[in-house]
């Protein structure tokens, strides 16, 4: 009877329309399953099953999925579960459980991958997955999706112009998001609790915008690795991880921007590993509180203006050879947060966080 | 030239100092030549007990002599008309007497002076009204001829009244000196006798049967109201609750009383009518008032849940038979009053009991509204033979009496009452319609039972002014519409401030503090208003909308009778601080003359000493505060703070002033174990801190921290709330206690709970908190454009108002997805989306009830239900986990707040 069901809801559920096929109810993938030059829709409630090495692939069509549910009863190694390619993407309020990739190797990192695609991936839940992997694409809204207890996150690898914004990482034993190769993005208002990296630039990432987010415990928070130059890093909130910034590698290069982060109870703010001769790093307007060393500096030059110290065991920690960092404008004043115990860290009226700014600005998170 | 002019002056003033001060006004004062001196003058009365308490209301030193022969000697005979000595008494003075129940007569000439009363209660009331012309030891020669063209008028509450002059004393000598005051100003009825269903005890009911004797004697009636239900809490059979109880029952929670109701049990109904003998005979009095209530609730839709009567019921008497079932409780509990208390006046609230429901046009009254209203009253009517049996009713509009006889036919009587009015003052005017149902030759009942009568003697005897003479200055035709105008009953019409109330002051409180009192009362004070004035402006607008509207009953509204709602104001305020440094002039003032009431009535006289510097520190720091709240409003938070710092001096200065006034007053007994005032200087100053943090607040969007911080107001949903959110593992939510802007920017989101808010921090503070600083807030029930605020929201272009309330028993709504999911409560507001407002639930066919949208930096969610569990699938409502759709609501509205997935705990 059950084995009736299911042929019953694979014959059902494949609705073919000229150009279109729609999945409803129930599919099992237990093998490579190609949708080729034509749209796949899922509609809403429809459960996805994968089984064994099953992988759905979508070529050269649309791919739109909206309320329906990916599962896999079983890791897969070095393959993902999800390849699409070549066309527009819409994953909309889906779950997706437990799409691991367990033994990533290059070129498969993940468990979903999007690949020369536009399109949006909104709103929907990852749950124990291995990262969506944004592969040679443009223009892809990555927003309000939820990360938990996943390996990684978002990847993008030579890819430009995407937003990966509002979305929440939770339990993350690698990474949040990565860039590898990848310019021009934008990481805005994400959030992570207790990830062990938050956001990775590496391998020549730049002119990348990484604002508003809000990263609460965790080793690192952002980190910076051969990295390229123009990122603006600014308005970033740090709370309790271990290390704020974390920017460097032999061919990390250009300027870098940090302007306007929140880093508190961290145990270092910033740390600036040797780099590239001519690397110029501005650390300007942040606020750092109750941290052991603010800036840690083993190369590059280092600026640091209207800054405000509070609760600063070392502002700067220079290590032999390197240069010390230019520090000038600073504020050493309790910062009169509103409520910085409950992680309100707006300041007060009377804060000195106001005014004392570069040009008059506010120091601390102003976007 | 000197000589003219001492002439003319004494021609001028000779009417007006001759003339005496009578409350209630007499019908008729013929004076005679000259005046002459009542001192030493002895008493001569007639051996009967009326004529003896009638003798003893004369006043002075002076011998009293029981019975009499001729009257020849000079002096002071009193005697009913009807006896020996009361014809003689005709004769010898010529007397008019005036053939009408309660009616006398006074003559005083040439030493001597009559009082003749058409019967015992007339000869006692010739008597009071001769203590009043008598007041200074002189009398004019003249002629009085009254009588009162209401039988029965006002009433006077025995708890809230006649015991408090009694509260913490020995003996009843409090209570006797309250109702000496009722029958000097010729009120009759005592009424509000607490827990009187059976419920007081054998000592409480000795000693009230002590005071209602002494109250009959006077000529007092004592009103009480039984009930129809079979059985109450006490006397319900065991294990019997409001759950199991297989027919109609009705809990009123906050009054601790329950009603067990059935039609079809004509040996209960009879052994409740026996219960209801015994317990009335405890009274010890024959006089009773006993207005036989029926179940309350229903309306003309489905009036004493009719709908909801039990199978033996159904089976006995049809839909359309309620009043067949009426007229044999009616009857069985009549006819066993009747047998037993032959002089009582018994009656029932038949229901509905709102005549003022023929305003309704004959072509909107469908067949619902006939059987219900109209043929019912008419059924009963018939049906209850005995003629004397009244009918209450909630006085009509004048002009609807004519079709409300032609129903209930020209005999049968009628208690007609006020309208439960909550009066927001200490006096009140609406009294003056209390005569306006005035019928020849019938003997109504004007019985009011208005809240502000509780002890508020000068309104009832303003009733009894209106109620003797239904042509006295001032008297009123209620027209329908509301009864009870806030505005203006407290301080006007001019005739009755300045010319009737004097006159209560006079007789009330005595010449020398009469000034004084009047301007108290005149000066338009309203401590409910200052004390809550959302509730008070709430309900004034409710009476303004619905001229029925019954703030004991829920009910739905008949009639559109409206007038403009008040909308609440500094300004309305500000006049409070006028009028309450008013009072506090003249109660400082009137202080000398404190010992010229007696100690019980001082006890009154001394509670508005000791409130009225509270009503004006209470009402100066409100006033500061809205004008502080408006600027912060407008942005100006520095001189919102610099006024601020102003008002707090004030508040210092006003309360310290109070302390003192409350230490210095201290000896003075009291009316009640504690002061009836809640605004004390800790909770407007807390009030003044909130303003103060909130002019402080520097309003700036948020970053959500580790947790989502969730603020929920404390209102009666809020602990399920909390219950729900408690169960994420990303949010922290906290229960609080106002909406001050310093309180709401601690918070990621509010959820604002059905509740009282003052409704300028409510339409100030809730939006700049979500506008400038960005948060979220979820409005739910009656926040989403209730009357209760004016059919205003705080973000029109989300939600205009909620104009209608539905009911919702099958309990689903529908997702904007298109999925049913179950409700926990059994209503909901339907709201009307602004501009900007987006649906995401509504009703199953489509009505919207979750609206929301971004106002400013921040976003709202409008929910038109509360987050109650209706028990039972009723009204009744339990604090439960959120659940069904509710919970889904608060758990959408947080993530769209926030953009932030709700985490459940892990187990």
């Amino acid at each position: 009877m059950k084995k009736f069901s299911v042929l019953c809801a694979a014959v059902f559920s494949w609705l073919t329309l000229p150009g279109q096929t729609v999945w409803e109810g129930e599919k099992i993938i237990d093998k490579e399953v190609v949708i080729a030059k034509q749209d796949l829709l899922i509609k809403p409630g429809c459960k996805v099953i994968f089984k064994g090495k099953g992988e759905l692939i979508v070529q050269q069509g649309s791919f739109s999925a909206d309320g329906a549910e990916f599962t896999a009863e079983n890791p897969v190694e070095k393959q993902f579960r999800i390849r699409f390619s070549n066309g527009n993407i819409s994953l909309k309020n889906c779950t997706f459980d437990h799409l691991i990739c367990k033994t990533p190797a290059r070129h498969i990192d993940g468990s979903i991958r999007i690949q020369y695609a536009k399109g949006t991936v909104s709103g929907n839940t990852f749950n124990r997955s291995s990262a969506i992997a944004l592969l040679n694409s443009n223009g892809v809204t990555v927003e309000n999706n939820q990360f938990t207890d996943g390996e990684n996150g978002i990847l993008l690898f030579n890819s430009g112009e995407h937003r990966i914004v509002n979305n929440s990482f939770v339990n993350m034993s690698d990474f949040g998001i990565r860039l590898n190769g990848s310019e021009l993005n934008q990481l805005a208002n994400n959030r992570f609790e207790n990830c062990t990296l938050a956001v990775f630039l590496y391998n020549k990432a730049g002119n990348t915008q990484v604002t508003g987010n809000s990263i609460f415990g965790g080793k690192a928070g952002i980190k910076l690795w051969h990295s390229g130059s123009g990122n603006v890093i600014s308005a970033n909130l740090f709370e309790n991880v271990k290390t704020a910034f974390d920017a460097g590698g032999k061919s990390f290069s250009g300027s870098t921007i940090y302007a306007n982060n929140c880093i508190y109870d961290c145990l270092y703010a910033f740390i600036i590993p040797k780099t590239a001769p001519d690397a110029s790093v501005l650390i300007r307007d942040n606020a750092i509180c109750k941290t052991r060393v603010a800036i840690s500096v083993n190369g590059g030059k280092v600026t640091a203006e209207n800054n405000l110290f509070w609760q600063v065991k070392n502002i700067s920690a220079v290590n032999p050879g390197s240069t010390a960092p230019e520090i000038r404008n600073s504020v050493k004043a309790d910062p009169l947060f509103k409520d910085a115990a409950n992680g309100d860290y707006r300041p007060a009226d009377n804060s000195p966080l106001l005014k004392n700014g570069t040009n008059g600005g506010n120091i601390g998170l102003f976007q | 030239m000197q000589k003219f002019v001492l002439i003319l002056f004494f021609l001028v003033t000779l009417p007006i100092a001759a003339r005496p001060v009578l409350q209630p006004e007499v019908k008729e004062y013929i004076p005679g030549n000259g005046t002459f001196s009542i001192t030493g003058l002895p008493v001569f009365y007639q051996d009967q007990k009326q004529c003896e308490i009638g003798a003893g209301e004369i006043p002075g030193n002076r011998k009293r002599i029981k019975g009499f022969n001729n009257t020849a000697e000079k002096g002071i005979y009193i005697a009913v008309a009807s006896s020996p000595e009361g014809e003689m008494l005709i004769r010898d003075f010529a007397l008019d007497v005036p053939q009408k129940k309660q009616g006398y007569t006074i003559k005083a000439v040439d030493g001597k002076i009559a009082a003749v009363g058409f019967d015992n209660i007339g000869t006692l009331y010739g008597a009071v009204t001769l203590r009043q012309m008598a007041a200074d030891g002189q009398i004019e020669c003249t002629v009085v001829r009254d009588y009162p063209d209401i039988l029965w008028r006002g009433a006077m509450s025995y708890g809230r009244g006649i015991a408090k002059w009694n509260y913490g004393e020995r003996g009843l000598a409090g209570s006797k000196a309250a109702i000496d005051a009722l029958f000097r100003h010729k009120i009759n009825i005592i009424s509000d006798f607490h827990r009187t269903s059976q419920t007081l005890s054998d000592a409480e009911l000795e000693v009230i049967s002590e005071i209602c004797r002494y109250a009959e004697e006077r000529g007092i009636w004592i009103c009480i109201w039984p009930n129809t239900s079979l059985y109450n809490q006490t006397t319900k059979p065991a294990g019997t609750t409001l759950k199991n109880w297989h027919c109609v029952a009705d809990g009123r929670p906050s009054r601790r009383v329950e009603s067990y109701y059935c039609w079809s049990d004509d040996r209960a109904t009879e052994e409740n009518a026996v219960r209801q003998v015994e317990f009335l005979k405890k009274f010890g009095v024959s006089k009773l008032l006993l207005v036989i209530h029926p179940v309350d609730g229903g309306s003309e839709k489905d009036p004493e849940f009719w709908s909801r009567r039990c199978q033996k019921c159904r089976e006995k008497f049809k839909d359309d038979e309620r009043w067949k079932a009426g007229v044999r409780q009616f009857n069985i509990l009549n006819n066993t009053l009747r047998k037993h208390f032959p002089e009582a006046v018994i009656g029932s609230c038949i229901y509905p009991y709102h005549a003022d429901m023929l305003a309704v046009p004959r072509n909107r009254r469908d067949r619902r509204f006939n059987t219900n209203v109209t043929e019912y009253w008419k059924n009963i009517s018939s049906g209850i033979k005995d003629e004397n049996f009244f009918f209450n009713i909630w006085m009509p509009g004048h002009s609807i009496m004519k079709e409300y006889r032609e129903i209930i036919g020209s005999k049968r009587k009628i208690n007609y009452t006020d309208h439960y009015c909550l009066s927001a003052g200490i006096f009140a005017t609406y009294h003056r319609y209390a005569g306006s149902l005035y019928e020849e030759n019938s003997e109504n009942v004007f019985l009011s039972v208005a809240q502000d009568t509780f002890g508020q003697w000068e309104s009832i005897f303003l009733a009894g002014e209106h109620t003797w003479n239904r042509n006295a200055p001032g008297s009123g035709i209620y027209p329908g519409g509301a009864f009870y105008d806030g505005l203006k009953d407290h301080t006007g019409p001019a005739v009755i401030m300045e010319k009737t109330l004097p006159r209560i002051c006079h007789t009330f409180w005595g010449k020398e503090l009469a000034p004084y009192m009047t301007a108290v009362m005149a000066s338009g004070i309203m401590p409910r208003y200052i004390e809550n004035p959302a509730a008070v402006i709430t309900y004034w607008n409710k009476v303004r909308r619905d001229p029925m509207y019954d703030p004991n009953v829920k009910k739905d509204t008949l009639v559109n009778n409206s007038l403009p709602p008040v909308e609440d104001s500094p300004e309305l305020m500000r006049r409070q601080v006028i009028a309450a440094e008013s009072v506090c002039k003249q109660l400082a003032s009137a202080g000398k003359y404190f010992d010229s009431v007696n100690p019980y009535q001082r006890r009154y006289l001394v509670n508005f000493a000791r409130l009225a510097p509270l009503w004006l520190a209470a009402a100066r720091a409100q006033y500061n505060i809205r004008c502080a709240g408006e600027l912060i409003a407008a942005g100006n938070n520095v001189q919102a703070l610099k006024l601020l710092e102003k008002a707090q001096k004030e508040l210092d200065a006003d309360y310290t002033a109070a302390e003192k006034n409350l230490d210095a007053l201290r000896a003075e007994k009291s009316m009640a174990r504690r002061i009836s005032w809640s605004l004390d200087r800790n909770t407007m100053q807390k009030q003044l801190d909130e303003a103060r943090a909130s002019a402080q607040v520097l309003l700036q969007p948020r970053r959500i921290g580790r947790f989502i911080k969730v603020g929920i107001t404390q209102g009666d949903s809020a602990v399920g709330i909390k219950k729900f959110l408690d169960r994420f593992a990303n949010v922290r939510a906290t229960l609080i206690d106002n909406i001050s802007l310093a309180e709401l920017d601690k918070y990621d989101c509010v959820i604002v709970t059905a509740g009282n808010y003052k409704k300028a921090e409510f339409f100030q503070n809730i939006p700049a908190y979500v506008r400038k600083g960005g948060g979220g807030v979820l409005l739910e029930g009656m926040l989403c454009g209730h009357e209760r605020f004016d059919s205003k929201t705080p973000f029109p272009e989300i939600v205009k108002t909620s104009p209608a309330r539905v009911d919702n028993f099958q309990r689903k709504l529908k997702k904007s997805d298109g999925t049913l999911v179950k409700s926990m409560y059994v209503d909901y507001f339907e709201l009307i989306p602004g501009k900007d407002g987006e649906t995401t639930v509504t009703s199953t066919d489509g009505k919207p009830v979750v609206v929301r949208g971004r106002a400013g930096l921040g976003k709202a969610v409008f929910c038109g239900m509360v987050n109650l569990e209706g028990v039972n699938n009723t009204f009744v409502t339990a604090q439960t986990e959120l659940s069904g759709i509710n919970a889904q609501i608060v758990q959408d509205a947080i993530e769209y707040f926030t953009n932030i997935k709700l985490r459940r705990n892990k187990r």
